[in-house]
Formats: C-alpha cells, sequence, structure tokens
C-alpha cells in the first residue's frame, strides 16, 4: 500500500515539476490543446469504431457525473455547506427537459427540429432547476449544518414525492418516450462547458466568497461579503448544472421515473464529490470518473454494488474526508492571472515601483520579523 | 364520532411507534449533537431480528403463552438491536468526533444506506409479517372497534417512554446525560466517562426503537427500505418537538401519528401524506427550527 | 467631525446584561482605547458596532448612517473594519486571498460575467483587487509570500495579516481587538509603531480594545474603562492610570505595564 502511495506521489511531482520547466506559452497552450484532442476522440472514435457501444454509454455516464460533482462541490466543497439531496435537482432538469421534447416541442410542431433545439432543452430545463435551486438557498441563510443537511433532505423526497403525485407525467410508473439525443460528442461538449464556467466562477469574486463563507462566515460578513447574495448564486448555479446533468441524463436512459432521484442517487454523488476531493475541479473529475467506472466494473455483483457506495462513503469521512485532491488544483486549470508566478512579476513590475515613487518608505515595515 | 375515536386509536397505535423511534434520534442528537440518520435503518433492522426469533421462538416444540413469547422476541430485538448501535457509534461515529460536522453527517446517511442495502442484498426485498406472536384477537369497547394488539403497542409504548422519563430525570447516567448535552467539555473534566455515557445513550435510543420494532411488525409487514418511510416520519417528530428534547420526541410522534392518519381524510388521496410531512418540516425548519419544546441555541463571536 | 456617535447602547444576552449605557463621541484621526477586566463587554461593543448582535437598546450613527439594524457586510461597506480577539483568518486559503476577499463589496461584476471570465468589467475589477492587495501586502512586508497558505505564516505574521486584510476594505473607522495578545515585548512595541504608522499612512480613526497597559497609555489619546459593561471612567492615560475607581476593578488581575 504504501509503495502505491509513494508511487502516485512520485508521478505527481515528476508532474508537477515538469509542468513547471515549460516555457509559459507553452503552458497556456495545454488546456486549449488537451480539450481539442478529447474533443476529436469523443467525436470520431465512436464514429470509426474504435470505442463500442457499452463503452460509449459508460464514458456518456462519466461525463453527466462529472458534471453532477462538479456542480455539488461547489455548494458542498467550496462553499463547505451541507446539500445532501442533490438529485433533486437533477429530478427537475430530467422532467422538463423530457416533458419539453416528448410534449412541448412536438406540439409546437418543431419535432424535425429537435435534435438542433437539444441545448436549449437542456438550458431550460436547467434554468427550471436553478429556480428550485432558490428554494433551498433561503433557508441557508438562517440555517446551517445538520439542520441544513434536514432540509436539502426533505427537499430532496419532497421532489420525488410531488413527482410520484402527478400523474400527467407518469407518476411511480416513470414517462418515456424522449429521443435518443445524448451521445458522447453531446456529452463531452457540456463537460468542457461546465468546467470552464465553473473554473471561472471559482476563481471569480463569487467563488472567494463562497471560500471564506466555508472558512468562517461570520468572518466573512465582517469583511465585507455579502454572504446572502453569493449563496444564492452558488445555489442557483449548482442547481442548474444538475438541471444540465438531469436532461443528458433523460436522454440516452430514454425512461426516467422519481425513484431514480432519490437519496440512493444523492449518495452517489456525494460519494463523488468526496472521493474526488473537495473545493477541487480536477478532484470532482476524478472522483467522478473512479466511480462510475468502479461500479461498471462491479456490475457483476448486482445488488452488491448498491452496498459498495455507502461503505465507501464512511470509509472515505472517516479515513480521509478531503478526499484525493482536497483543496488543492491541477496545475493548468488555474487562469493566467491566478499563478504565484504571476504575482510575483506582478509584485516587481507594477507594484514596487509604484511605492517608491508614492509617499511613505515601504522598507519601514518591510524587513521586520 | 366512533369512527373518529376507532382513528384517534390508530392514530396513538401508529404515534406511539414515531414516539419511541423519535427517541432514539433525540437522544443521540442531545448527547453529541449528531442526526444519526442511520437510526431508522437500525429500527428496521430490529424488526427483522424481531421476525427471526419470534418465528424460531414459535416453532419450538413447547409453547410459550403469547405474552412470553412476545417479551422474549422484544428483549431479543432490544439486545440485538443496541449492540449493532454501539457497534456503530464505536466504529463509524466516535472517530469523527472531533472532525468537522459534515463528516459525521455523511457517515451517518452512508451507514444507514449500508443497512438498507445489506439487508436487502442478504434477506431479499419482498415484504414479510411477523408470525403472530400474540394472535389478534379483535373486539369492540364503547362501539368502537380495535384489537388487544392495538391496545398492547399504545400500553406498553407509553410505559416504555415512562420508563425512559424516569431513567433520564432520577438516575445518575440520566443526569450524566443530560449534563453531557449541556456542556461537552467540563463535564468529562469532572469525572464522568463520555465514551461510556455516549454508548449507553446509543444501547438505550436503539434498544427503545426495538420496541417499537417488535411492536410494529406485529401489525404490520417488513421490508429493507422501511427505515427510510418510518425513519423519516420518527424524524420529523423529532424535530416538529424539539431535536434534543424527550418529551419533545413524544409529543412529535403523536402528533405525527395523527398527521399520517388524518391527511387522507383531509386530502384527496394517500399518496400526499409524504408530500405533507415533508412540507411541514421544511416549513418548521425555516420558521420555528428549535421545534415546539426546544430552545434556540446563540452562537458565541 | 464626529465620524462615530453612540448613545445609551445597551445588550442583553437572556436575563445577562452585557453592555449598559455605553456612550460615545469619536472625532476623525482620533486614537482612542477601551480597557477593562476580561467580560467587562469590550469585544461586544464592538460586536454591537458591526452588526453582529443587534443592540437591545441605543443609537449608533456612523458618518451620519444609523447602524442599528444593519447587516454587517453593509456596516463593513460603510467604512468600518475590525480584527479578532481570537484570529478568524480564513486558514485554507492563500495570504493574497484573504486580502483579496476584503474588497468583496468593491468589486462591481456579476456571476454570469464572473463565469463566462471574458469581459472588461471582470478583467478590470480582478486586476484592480489585485494589485490593490498586492499593495497593500507589500506595505506590509507580506508580498513575498502572497501565494502562501495563511494557517502556514507563524503567529506574529499572521496578526499582522489580519489587519492587513481589514485595511483592504479601505475603511475610515479600524477596531482592533486585543492585536497585542500573545506578543513578547519587542513585538509589541512594534505593534505600537505600526498602529501609529497606519493611522497616519491611510488617515484612519481606530479603536483598541487590549489588556497590554504598555500598548493602551502608550499610544491612545483617551480611554475608556468598562466593567460589567458599565463605564466607570473615562479620559487621557494619566488620569486613567490614577483612577481609584479603575485599580480597583482590575484588583487581582495582572496588569502590565
Amino acid at each position: 500500500m504504501e509503495k502505491v502511495k509513494g508511487l502516485l506521489f512520485g508521478i505527481r511531482d515528476w508532474w508537477n515539476s515538469f509542468y513547471s520547466s515549460w516555457p509559459e506559452p507553452v503552458k497556456r497552450a495545454f488546456l486549449p490543446g488537451l480539450i481539442v484532442l478529447f474533443f476529436f476522440v469523443a467525436v470520431f472514435f465512436p464514429a470509426w469504431g474504435i470505442i463500442n457501444l457499452y463503452w460509449q454509454q459508460v464514458l456518456i455516464y462519466v461525463g453527466i457525473n462529472i458534471i453532477l460533482t462538479l456542480s455539488l462541490n461547489l455548494v458542498n466543497g467550496y462553499m463547505g455547506e451541507f446539500s445532501v439531496g442533490h438529485a433533486g435537482f437533477m429530478a427537475v432538469g430530467a422532467y422538463v427537459s423530457s416533458i419539453l421534447t416528448v410534449w412541448v416541442l412536438p406540439k409546437l410542431g418543431l419535432s424535425d427540429y429537435i435534435p438542433y433545439l437539444f441545448p436549449l432543452v437542456l438550458i431550460i430545463g436547467g434554468l427550471a432547476a436553478g429556480l428550485t435551486g432558490l428554494i433551498i438557498a433561503f433557508p441557508s441563510f438562517r440555517t446551517r449544518g445538520d439542520y441544513l443537511a434536514i432540509v436539502t433532505l426533505s427537499w430532496n423526497m419532497i421532489v420525488k414525492s410531488v413527482l410520484e403525485n402527478i400523474e400527467a407525467i407518469g407518476g411511480p410508473r416513470g414517462f418515456m418516450g424522449m429521443p435518443k439525443l445524448t451521445n458522447l460528442a453531446w456529452v463531452y461538449v457540456w463537460v468542457v462547458i461546465t468546467i470552464w464556467l465553473i473554473r471561472n466562477l471559482v476563481y471569480s469574486n463569487y467563488g472567494r466568497g463562497a471560500l471564506s463563507i466555508r472558512e468562517d462566515e461570520i468572518a466573512a460578513s465582517l469583511v465585507s461579503v455579502d454572504t446572502r447574495t453569493v449563496k444564492i448564486v452558488i445555489f442557483v448555479i449548482a442547481s442548474f448544472f444538475a438541471g444540465i446533468a438531469g436532461g443528458l441524463f433523460a436522454h440516452v436512459l430514454l425512461f426516467i421515473n422519481p425513484r431514480a432521484f432519490s437519496i440512493l442517487k444523492s449518495t452517489d454523488i456525494l460519494v463523488m464529490v468526496y472521493l474526488g476531493g473537495i473545493g477541487s475541479i480536477g478532484g470532482s473529475i476524478l472522483g467522478a470518473t473512479i466511480y462510475t467506472v468502479l461500479l461498471e466494473i462491479l456490475r457483476p455483483l448486482q445488488v452488491w454494488r448498491w452496498v459498495i457506495g455507502p461503505l465507501l462513503l464512511v470509509f472515505l469521512m472517516i479515513f480521509r474526508p478531503r478526499g484525493i485532491m482536497g483543496m488543492r488544483e491541477w496545475k493548468f486549470l488555474l487562469p493566467a492571472e491566478e499563478r504565484p508566478e504571476t504575482w510575483h512579476k506582478e509584485r516587481e513590475t507594477i507594484i514596487l515601483p509604484r511605492l517608491a515613487s508614492a509617499r511613505s518608505n515601504p522598507e519601514k515595515l518591510g524587513g521586520k520579523v | 364520532m366512533q369512527t373518529f375515536l376507532q382513528q384517534v386509536l390508530n392514530a396513538l397505535q401508529l404515534g406511539s411507534v414515531y414516539a419511541l423511534i423519535a427517541l432514539g434520534y433525540t437522544m443521540v442528537y442531545g448527547i453529541i449533537t449528531l442526526i444519526n440518520f442511520a437510526h431508522g435503518d437500525i429500527f428496521m433492522v430490529s424488526t427483522y431480528v424481531a421476525f427471526f426469533v419470534g418465528s424460531a421462538l414459535i416453532s419450538y416444540a413447547f409453547k410459550f403463552p403469547g405474552i412470553i413469547t412476545f417479551l422474549l422476541t422484544m428483549l431479543a430485538s432490544m439486545f440485538f438491536t443496541a449492540l449493532l448501535a454501539v457497534t456503530i457509534e464505536r466504529f463509524a461515529y466516535r472517530p469523527l468526533r472531533k472532525a468537522p460536522r459534515v463528516s459525521a453527517v455523511i457517515t451517518a446517511l452512508g451507514v444507514g444506506l449500508f443497512l438498507e442495502n445489506f439487508t436487502l442484498a442478504t434477506i431479499g426485498p419482498h415484504p414479510r409479517f411477523l408470525p403472530p406472536i400474540i394472535p389478534i384477537k379483535r373486539f369492540t369497547i364503547g362501539g368502537i372497534a380495535t384489537s388487544n394488539v392495538q391496545l398492547i403497542i399504545i400500553l406498553v409504548s407509553a410505559i416504555v417512554m415512562f420508563l425512559l422519563d424516569t431513567i433520564v430525570r432520577r438516575t445518575m447516567v440520566g443526569m450524566a446525560m443530560r449534563a453531557i448535552s449541556w456542556d461537552k467539555f467540563t463535564v468529562p473534566l469532572m469525572g464522568v466517562p463520555m465514551d461510556r455515557i455516549i454508548s449507553i445513550t446509543f444501547a438505550l435510543g436503539a434498544s427503545i426503537a426495538a420496541v417499537g420494532g417488535t411492536l410494529y411488525g406485529m401489525v404490520y409487514t417488513i421490508d429493507p427500505y422501511m427505515g427510510i418511510r418510518i425513519g423519516w416520519w420518527a424524524f420529523i417528530s423529532a424535530v416538529v418537538g424539539g431535536i434534543g428534547n424527550i418529551r419533545g420526541a413524544m409529543l412529535g410522534g403523536y402528533l405525527l401519528g395523527l398527521v399520517e392518519i388524518f391527511t387522507p381524510v383531509i386530502l384527496p388521496s394517500s399518496t400526499y401524506r409524504d408530500f405533507v410531512a415533508f412540507s411541514l418540516l421544511l416549513l418548521l425548519l425555516v420558521f420555528r427550527p428549535y421545534g415546539l419544546l426546544g430552545r434556540p441555541i446563540t452562537q458565541k463571536v | 467631525m464626529t465620524i462615530l456617535k453612540i448613545r445609551g447602547l445597551t445588550h442583553y444576552f437572556g436575563g445577562l446584561r452585557a453592555v449598559y449605557d455605553f456612550n460615545l463621541d469619536l472625532e476623525e484621526g482620533e486614537l482612542i482605547g477601551i480597557i477593562g477586566p476580561n467580560g467587562a463587554g469590550k469585544t461586544t461593543v464592538f460586536n454591537l458596532i458591526t452588526g453582529v448582535y443587534r443592540p437591545t437598546a441605543g443609537e449608533i450613527f456612523f458618518n451620519g448612517h444609523n447602524l442599528v439594524g444593519k447587516r454587517p457586510e453593509e456596516i463593513i461597506s460603510l467604512g468600518i473594519a475590525r480584527t479578532f480577539q481570537t484570529l478568524r483568518l480564513f486558514k485554507n486559503l492563500t495570504v493574497l486571498d484573504n486580502v483579496r476577499i476584503a474588497r468583496f463589496a468593491r468589486i462591481k461584476y456579476s456571476p454570469v460575467e464572473a463565469m463566462f471570465g471574458i469581459g472588461r468589467r471582470v478583467r478590470e475589477g480582478e486586476r484592480e483587487a489585485r494589485l490593490k492587495s498586492l499593495e497593500l501586502l507589500e506595505i506590509m512586508g507580506l508580498a513575498d509570500k502572497a501565494d502562501w497558505l495563511a494557517s502556514s505564516l507563524p503567529y506574529g505574521l499572521q496578526k499582522r495579516l489580519e489587519i492587513a486584510r481589514a485595511l483592504a476594505s479601505e475603511p475610515r473607522l479600524l477596531l482592533l481587538d486585543e492585536p497585542a495578545t500573545g506578543m513578547n515585548p519587542a513585538e509589541v512595541s512594534e505593534l505600537m509603531e505600526l498602529i501609529k504608522w497606519i493611522r497616519r499612512e491611510f488617515g484612519l480613526t481606530i479603536i483598541l480594545i487590549e489588556h497590554q497597559m504598555k500598548v493602551v497609555m502608550g499610544i491612545c489619546e483617551r480611554i475608556k474603562v468598562l466593567d460589567f459593561g458599565e463605564t466607570i471612567a473615562e479620559g487621557p492615560p494619566d488620569e486613567i492610570q490614577n483612577n481609584p475607581r479603575v485599580i480597583e476593578a482590575y484588583l487581582g488581575e495582572e496588569v502590565i505595564t
């Protein structure tokens, strides 16, 4: 076990020093290059038959889970809140997008255009989910910790219960008839979009605001952070992406029922977040990938699969609650302005000259302690 | 009028079970400020223990009178369930006592799900009936239809709740439990064995839930996922009454029993029960999170 | 110009009276101190001013704005900043981020703009926040450690970081809560110089809570003494030092002079 850990750390250190040794233009080109490379893989490999249908399906689920994990990580990892009913938002996105493709669009005579309207359908599902995210945001102003966990879990139950009671969308028997619009290429595109948008959010004012709430909410409000606005922003955006994932999910499974979005599903997402690492985009990608693939490999075990998940969660919480990449990030995901090298350069080229030409002598305090 | 009173009895029957389970939630929360999400599933396990022990006892050649079988089944269920709860506390919750809250909450969820799916995987999903430990005899009192089992449930629950109340208020152990729930830091310094008191609390909560389990199993069917349904309703009872407050849990339990029985009377369909219960919980949490009998806690800055 | 006006400030925690009839007229540019035995209500006064608690009774006016009933972030945005008795840094964040967060209210782009990352307001907003924060860190001698985690700084620098964070929101009034805790005599002297310097540099008005008499007597122009929530004395340092009521209140306490 120690040897495996040592090996993994060794690889990580090698990579870090390798990456640091690259010239700046190469660093900047790395991420876009990766994106383009994987795009070709996602689009052409299935068409050329290199990835068979089964593995395509698995990769699609990996992608959907990455989006789910990233969205929950925003709330639980970056903002340190207790959202444990995330599947409820996924359900909203799944049902709304399905209603659109199965009823609304055909009624409007747009059946032929549905494949082209897929992104719009997903976005509407996401927006609906985001709206329900507001419902959780407001209680979060006054309750934290355990109580918020109960609120989010209750919301999950309420959504499930409401869906079970609406006969028009199939009630407990479920809803089907969706066209198979999700394919590897679309999932890949949405994964990239999600990573990009969330990355930008995390390194912006709102991301820092969320982090400050996690670290110390009262201190945050006492340094001018508008905690209410930040909470609303984070909850709504997280629910939005969960809704997108729900829409993608519905259009690959082609059958959704309320039971698919129960606490068991929410727990799955929790496992992926805490496995990969809280407060880390790379961690979410890793966690989602490892967990999805693991469950696939364990498929022959049938019902015992669902015993492994919770058990894994418990072990994680006891032995490594921060996860694989807790609060750390892959260097190539950082925006250029967030790299320490940039800060040091700005210090030399901008700050020091500015101060030297300004009023008091900065060296008065610079050298002390 | 008679049907109304009949329904009240039904509500008391159900509410008694909810109250018994709610006590487990509330005691654990009171002592280590953890919502033991696994408690509902511990209740579920207790019903299965009662099922197996009860079946075994009934199939013995020499038949005990019903009461004896009942007591033996209940005691066996209490014992094994308490053992399970203490084990869970020792291995899943104790390591996390110093950890951030989120870890403990999520662990509790994980333990609960583990119990559900483990039971599902080993025993199977079909609902089962407990064997007739006490043969059900129906009769009417003053025109109200009831049964011996119904009265036993209501009575036994009340006795157990009274015993618990006495333990908490009159014994050293109870005093220690209450002290720890007020101040976790100073009490160990006074020589109170924290770990042992916490284990006792878990054991107590679990065995009371097991009483509820045995009683519940005598009337309703059991299945691996019942922990979610019943457990959640009991949990809502605890929160309604004021989590951490023992009398609140009892009150909450009976209230939720009334909600469950009388909701289908007011709303068109019984499938709305879940919706009503959880909406009640949500509203309560937003406007009065400390429940009916609880007190708000202020934080020092 | 009177920057802070407090009248009849009183606060009860349930049945416990924490602050009683606290009054203050603070002129711009003053450096005053609040002292008193532990539990006298000094930090509570800070908490009441900054909106952590809503006072049971009394008025607080800052530059003409009524502070009572406002949320903390609103009050901070009006130009008040504070440090804490026990450090409350954002431990898992970098030194730069700790300071940058204090500029939250001054950054003016929307979440949608933030997500797309492009657009002038985002780029410029981020740049300004970053450069202003780096400048502040430079002045406070912390810029070379900008990418360090706040928790990895030695204690003295952490205290300095908390002051830097307070300054980042460009306050007019600074509330320092026992800044000298845990410092040795040399560090205390440095702190006194620092406080005097930032007051000059940034044109601040400062209220200081402190137990170490060297600091209070050394730099405060005016001192208020609290005991059991009540003001028992008020005046310049030499008057307070010889005030019998003050000495009596501190009897049994270690007074470091």
